[in-house]
């Protein structure tokens, strides 16, 4: 497994809305939708996420005529528990930034 | 309307197809993820935004895969330009604002430009030493941009009679 390197508000704000639906695959573009990260932002995270075993990709093919496959994420066991860690009181100061995640 | 908006859509696709050729080897199937996600974006802005933000993230996974020596290589590529550029930026602020033109010795302005000018020689240097095994016309085309900021620099001072 790669290293894990320092974790970035932008990664926090992936692996949270990710979080928010653990077992559904989710594109890109409504990823960046959720989190208004941009897409320049938004890849590469989903790259370093991808080499540490914290998020799993797959192709899908689309349910609209005459579109590409889509690639599509979640995260994988590792990685829930991962951003559940980071979701935890205490945990850095992600509990200041989702006040209604962290006093339900 | 509808021509620009064709016009938008094939800036998306040109940058798309940039995204694609840039981006590593190892990665090339995630800027194709990128390219592909880009169908599913309705308005003609957004799509050319995302566009350029595959851009970037294959320019960043580009620079990332890259060795130090490499990276080195380009840092040294780029600083010269630079310098030549912040030169000219140098001559202009003297031109427009009259800064240090009643001088009758050279005053912080000619020597802030000797020290950009002059300084680009370790660069230089570095970039050379670093270019060892890479093909010359790699080697070259930087340095064709060197030299053509360098000229525009020095030709600034020679056009403005400083």
């Amino acid at each position: 497994m790669a290293r894990r390197s320092n974790i970035s508000r932008q990664t926090r704000l992936l692996l949270q809305a990710m979080l928010e639906a653990p077992l559904k695959w989710q594109h890109g573009y409504d990823l960046l939708q959720q989190t208004g990260l941009k897409s320049g932002t938004l890849y590469p995270i989903l790259m370093r996420l991808s080499d540490q075993g914290l998020l799993e990709a797959t192709w899908q093919a689309s349910e609209l005529f005459g579109k590409p496959p889509r690639h599509a994420y979640r995260l994988t066991r590792d990685g829930c528990a991962f951003a559940q860690s980071l979701e935890a009181p205490g945990s850095l100061d992600f509990a200041v930034r989702t006040p209604a995640k962290a006093s339900a | 309307m509808r021509g620009w908006k064709t016009c938008l859509r094939l800036v998306t696709r040109v940058c798309l197809a940039h995204a694609i050729s840039t981006m590593p080897l190892s990665r090339r199937s995630w800027a194709v993820a990128m390219e592909q996600e880009s169908h599913f974006i309705d308005n003609d802005f957004d799509a050319l935004g995302w566009a350029i933000g595959c851009v970037f993230a294959s320019y960043v996974e580009g620079v990332r895969e890259m060795s130090i020596y490499r990276r080195t290589n380009l840092l040294t590529a780029i600083i010269p330009v630079i310098m030549s550029l912040l030169a000219l930026a140098v001559v202009l602020a003297v031109v427009t604002t009259g800064w240090e033109r009643h001088l009758q010795d050279e005053g912080a302005a000619a020597h802030i430009f000797q020290l950009l000018i002059v300084g680009q020689v370790p660069f230089l240097a570095a970039y050379l030493v670093t270019s060892k095994g890479r093909r010359v016309l790699e080697i070259v085309r930087p340095m064709a941009f060197q030299a053509g900021a360098l000229a525009i620099a020095i030709g600034s001072v020679a056009f403005f009679k400083l």
